[in-house]
């Protein structure tokens, strides 16, 4: 048995080949461009973000929106107030210039 | 010549009117015989309600106040260079409606042509009109507000200080 491994052996160093050249920098080369595989729960992730991020951005959005109205609204609100308050300024003048010419 | 500023805020709340609200609408052609500014206001509740959130600060604590009640401000003013860009038909079309409100202060002064009117109905609200031979203003501010909380508004955003009940009736000259 122990010669017949020692035969074996012997043959098989006989048979051994190198590989040829540029073989490793070959297989190297490739695996280094090999795109990567892409696990579930990653696409999983990327697509919720995106998600939230679309939502995040309507209501941010919205909001701004809003406040945007809501100040010209305030601002709308103060000018009608200020007419009024000037409009009510000459009614007082006018009585008070019709009160020195009754006397 | 002078700066011309037409100010209008969504002009389709206008073509919504409550009972109370006046019809203002037939003035909006004066807009292009203006001169100087011309305000063209119109704030329902629901916009109120929206500047309510941005009256901050102490000074406007006694605008806020009053917001609550309000329903509606409309302010459309007008100045001239020239008189007889408004007619009396103008004035009358607005104070036809407002038969069935009491007259808290006029003022008039027949041969000048100059008016002054603040007119309320409780639960409707005020409206002070004001006409020159140069100038025409209406204001109405619909909803719960009194003279008194007017009065109170004296002196915030150049809001004079009055005293209607002092100066109401009486004073009328013609």
């Amino acid at each position: 048995m122990d010669q017949l491994e020692d035969d074996l052996k012997q043959v098989l160093q006989q048979q051994r080949m190198d590989p040829p050249p540029g073989f490793e920098q070959r297989v190297l080369a490739r695996l280094s461009g090999k795109a990567p595989v892409a696990r579930p729960f990653t696409a999983w992730a990327v697509a919720a973000a995106f998600v939230f991020a679309s939502f995040a951005g309507v209501a941010i959005y919205q909001q701004q929106k809003q406040e945007r109205r809501a100040l010209e609204a305030r601002d709308q609100l103060l000018l009608a107030l200020r007419v009024t308050g000037q409009k009510l300024d000459v009614v007082r003048s006018r009585i008070n210039h019709n009160s020195v010419e009754a006397r | 010549m002078m700066n011309k500023m037409a100010l209008t805020l969504f002009a389709a709340a206008a073509t919504t009117l409550s009972a109370e609200t006046l019809d203002l609408r037939h003035l909006d052609r004066l807009a292009e015989k203006a001169s100087g500014d011309v305000v063209n206001v119109t704030l329902d509740e629901n916009l109120i309600r929206l500047a309510a959130m941005f009256l901050k600060g102490p000074d406007l604590a006694e605008v806020r106040k009053i917001l609550p009640g309000l329903k509606g401000i409309y302010v459309r003013s007008f100045n001239f260079e020239s008189e007889n860009s408004y007619t009396q038909a103008d004035v009358e079309k607005i104070e036809q409606q407002l038969k069935g409100w009491t007259t808290v202060v006029e003022v008039k002064k027949g041969r000048q042509r100059e008016m002054s009117k603040v007119m309320m109905k409780i639960g409707s609200g005020i409206v002070v009109l004001n006409s020159s031979p140069r100038e025409l203003t209406v204001v109405n501010i619909e909803g719960t507000i009194t003279v008194e909380q007017l009065e109170k508004l004296g002196g915030h955003l150049g809001i004079p200080e009055i005293d209607m009940k002092k100066n109401s009736r009486g004073n009328k000259e013609e």
